[in-house]
């Protein structure tokens, strides 16, 4: 069951087209949505590294504008005030608070201490924590052991100075050291301006508002300054890689953390060191990728479907056609041309219209075939039956039988020989076609006879070209000429009848006149001598001159066959007309 | 119309039908897709502890409120407000739509059957100060162990004083975590220093030293200005900024404090689980630690003490 329905599904036009033009296109389109995905997925995870890059940037320049301006303050307080001032005698405090005023959303303080740490000037507290020891400081230490930099501490929490608000400040620290002027001798010191960590914080969270990536800050050595989930980490419920980022060089990094693949974009910022980290978990990557997804496969099943369905009509279309016109030539042998199919396209319609055509020809042919081979029979027969003709037969023993009881033994035995002879070749073992020298003999034999009955009443010559001897004719076709010119031309004359029968080439053909000079006949008669249907044979064997001249045309073609001409009381010559043929369809 | 046209027809109703059903089942899932996801609410009833006194706890559940899509409704008692008060506003948040509450008990014996029947309707959790042994969970650091290591801390600063005498400020006891601790530290002391009342304490009785069990009665003690306690030092458990700074001016020699900011955050955390039928939380230990003045900007400490605000 299985292989007849692969059989048919194999052997079935439509199927096949719909099948093969279905399996391409899908083929196709699933290679090209392939592609798409492919370079989708690519371009997208691009796309999102390029926009962290340039997010990144961004950041840096912000927050590097951002410190420059904490630098420049730092510079304008020690450049344009600490170094003009005179402790001895002056102070800053003015200056200090103006430059805060000016700057406070983003300050906390700005502090001048000397080496041993001593407060020199500060805004806008102004009074140190009793137990407060500066020189502790981290900023405090860097910038005393290399005064020549500008120094800017981690996030820490501003500790040094009394706030009767008892509020705290997360702070970073720009420390620098400075030479400070006393009774006109410099000693050293350290400014320190204290910015407000929320400045860098909201620097971050602008950016960190969406969900595709974080970035945090780190400092030199790996400490977080800034991160989105700052006191979760500090509350260890979070954990970062900051202790692995900080190996990173600037640029893009993959890595596996917490066993979650991520894409690393990190940025130095400018003479901090510090380390601007973007984090891309790579699931975010391709978060859109289901949707994609669910798109791609919607259009790929609707354009397969829609395919299938255009398959198949178009299919139908091309296999319909052609399936009507082979039912119609299945039907070819019992229905009739004319409903042969003729439909479709033009190709087709050609197709059927050729097939048509061909059928009405082979139609024609075939019934040609028929009747040649019904008139050949026919022929053929009324042939052998002229050699069972009773009243030949009769007469002619008659004759042998008169000629024995005259005791004209001699006679006898030469008609009963010709007699076996003209039986002999008449039959000639089946063969319609013989030599010219024995059809020659056979109406030799037949004279013969017919000498005898008639009693000499006629004389009949023979010649024939001697080389035209072995060359074929059908057998019978003298024979019933001499016969109609017996009983038509030499019965009803007065005088003794002459016959001639000579075999000759012409022209590369063969020509075998049989002239008698018996009554002839007017011209009209010898108009329908071979005009089938119109002729009665009275007489004869009954091989009649049609006879002979249509199984002469039906064998060697209409260019063959018999030529008469007669003239009343002159006498008559038949001709026959053969090609020159040695061998061919000899054994027909 | 031939059996072809059938077929052809019979094919097109087929694949109509069944781009129609993708159509359906596309637009389904990416509407679905954007039907915004419905934010979970609930609600923090928190017993009064001083202006402050709740920040780092409130802080650890704003991040979670970041983190999680849920909005969060505070409420915070006003001082005398009692046991019945509370349930009283537990009741009429869940009533207005809070699918769970998180709750610091103000009196446990109280509110221990009201609290019970509420959690049968809605999801509780309990912070800072449970229920006794009730099955709501809990979320705060061990409370006996805490005031165990305070008496400690007391011990170990006046390990050469004989005849040590504590003044343990006694208020709200009716909480249980203040319960809990005033028993780890009477254990802790226990056979080691006589332990009298602030009052006796203020009225002339000699105290060494000071103890407070809770946030409101320590930030009260470190402003205390009696003459008959300038010479006793502070002690106590709880942290806000005021008592952070209290310790830093030197008015607390040692302070106890459990890390509120994780108390507070895995409180949401572990309520929303609750609503969402995940888990089933119990009672969850927080770290607690103990703090001197000197080493209150060590960087451990300051980054629990002084939580990041926005």
């Amino acid at each position: 069951m299985k292989r007849k329905i692969l059989s048919y599904w194999s052997h079935n036009l439509r199927v096949v087209i719909a099948v093969s033009f279905t399996m391409i296109t899908v083929i196709g389109m699933l290679a090209v949505g392939l592609i798409f995905y492919t370079t989708y997925n690519k371009s997208a995870e691009k796309q999102t590294i390029e926009d962290n890059i340039q997010l990144v940037n961004q950041v840096e320049l912000n927050l590097t504008n951002y410190l420059r301006n904490m630098m420049r303050i730092s510079d304008s307080l020690y450049y344009s005030v600490i170094k003009d001032t005179d402790f001895a005698t002056e102070n800053i405090d003015k200056e200090m608070t103006l430059l805060y005023e000016a700057n406070k959303d983003n300050l906390v303080s700005l502090a001048c201490f000397e080496n041993d740490g001593s407060l020199m000037a500060s805004t806008p507290v102004s009074s140190l924590k009793p137990h407060a020891d500066v020189t502790e400081q981290s900023w405090f230490v860097k910038a005393r052991n290399k005064p020549e930099n500008l120094h800017f501490s981690s996030s820490h929490v501003q500790n040094l100075f009394v706030d009767s608000n008892n509020r705290y400040y997360w702070v970073i620290s720009l420390s620098r050291g400075i030479e400070i002027t006393k009774d006109g001798s410099t000693s050293s010191g350290i400014l320190v301006v204290d910015m407000n960590f929320s400045g860098i914080e909201q620097l971050f969270t602008k950016v960190n508002s969406g969900d595709m990536c974080y970035l945090y800050l780190m400092d030199q050595s790996g400490n977080i300054i800034y991160h989105p989930q700052q006191n979760l980490i500090y509350s260890e419920l979070a954990v970062e890689n900051n202790a692995v980022a900080i190996t990173y060089e600037d640029g893009t990094h993959t890595e596996e953390f917490q066993g979650e693949e991520r894409m690393v974009v990190v940025k130095t910022v400018g003479y901090t060191g510090w380390k601007i980290v973007s984090v891309i978990p790579k699931e975010n990557l391709y978060r859109n990728r289901n949707e994609i997804n669910a798109v791609w496969m919607t259009v790929l099943a609707i354009a397969i479907l829609m395919l299938i369905f255009v398959n198949q009509y178009l299919s139908s279309k091309i296999a319909q056609p052609l399936r009507r016109l082979e039912d119609s030539v299945k039907q070819l042998e019992l229905e009739f041309p004319d409903k042969i199919y003729v439909g479709g396209s033009a190709e087709i319609q050609h197709l059927g219209k050729t097939i048509r055509s061909m059928a009405e020809q082979m139609r024609q042919l075939m019934d040609d075939v028929v009747r040649e081979q019904e008139q050949k029979r026919k022929n053929e027969l009324d042939a052998l039956q002229s050699q069972i003709n009773p009243h030949f037969l009769y007469n002619t023993l008659d004759s042998i039988v008169w000629m024995v009881e005259s005791e004209r033994y001699e006679e006898a035995i030469s008609m009963v020989t010709a007699l076996a002879n003209l039986f002999r070749i008449s039959l000639s073992q089946g063969k319609t076609i013989i030599t010219i020298a024995e059809e020659f003999q056979h109406a030799k034999n037949y004279i013969s006879i017919q000498k005898v009955r008639y009693k000499n009443k006629f004389e009949v010559e023979f010649s024939l070209d001697e080389k035209l001897k072995d060359y074929l004719t059908i057998k019978l076709v003298i024979q019933p000429i001499l016969e109609n010119a017996i009983y038509y031309g030499m019965e009803a004359m007065d005088g003794d009848g002459e016959i001639l029968v000579r075999g000759y080439e012409k022209d590369g053909d063969i020509y075998i006149d049989i002239i008698d000079n018996g009554i002839g006949m007017p011209p009209e008669q010898v108009e329908i001598l071979l005009k089938e249907g119109v002729q009665k044979r009275k007489r004869g064997s009954g091989i009649g001159l049609i006879n002979v001249d249509q199984r002469i045309k039906l064998y060697f073609g209409e260019d063959y066959g018999l030529h008469i001409e007669s003239e009343p009381d002159e006498g008559t010559k038949v001709t026959i007309h053969l090609p020159m043929k040695l061998e061919v369809e000899r054994n027909e | 119309m031939n059996k072809e046209n059938i077929s052809v027809l019979r094919t097109a109703g087929i694949c109509i039908a069944l781009i129609v059903i993708i159509l359906a089942t596309f637009f389904n899932a990416v509407m679905g897709d954007e039907t915004p996801k419905s934010q979970t609410e609930i609600s923090v009833i928190l017993y009064h502890a001083g202006s402050d006194g709740w920040e780092s706890m409130m802080e650890g559940m704003k991040q979670a409120e970041d983190d999680f899509a849920v909005n969060i409704n505070y409420v915070i008692l006003r001082e005398s407000a009692d046991g019945q008060e509370q349930l009283e506003m537990i009741q009429r948040e869940i009533d207005n739509g809070a699918q769970g509450v998180i709750v610091a008990v103000c009196a446990y014996s109280e509110m221990y059957e009201g609290l019970e029947r509420i959690s049968n309707t809605a999801p509780v959790i309990a912070v800072e100060s449970g229920v006794g042994d009730s099955m709501i969970p809990l979320f705060s650091a061990d409370n006996y162990e805490m005031g165990r290591m305070l008496g400690e801390q007391i011990l170990e600063d006046f390990q050469d004083r004989e005849n040590l005498t504590v003044a343990l400020v006694r208020e709200n006891v009716n909480r249980d975590s203040v319960e809990q601790r005033e028993q780890g530290f009477r254990d802790a002391l226990a056979g080691k220093a006589k332990i009298i009342s602030l009052g006796a304490a203020i009225n002339g009785e000699i105290a060494d030293a000071a103890a407070a069990l809770h946030k409101e009665s320590l930030l009260e003690l470190t402003e205390r200005t009696d003459v008959a306690l300038r010479d006793t030092k502070n002690y106590g458990i709880g942290n806000t900024t005021s008592i952070v700074a209290a310790l830093d001016k030197g008015n607390l020699e040692k302070l106890i404090f459990q890390n509120e900011f994780n108390m507070g955050y895995l409180a949401v955390e572990a309520l929303l689980q609750d609503i969402s039928g995940e888990n089933k939380n119990t009672v969850k230990d927080m770290d607690y630690y103990c703090v001197s003045r000197k080493e209150v900007y060590e960087t451990q400490y300051e980054r629990l003490l002084f939580p990041i605000v926005e």
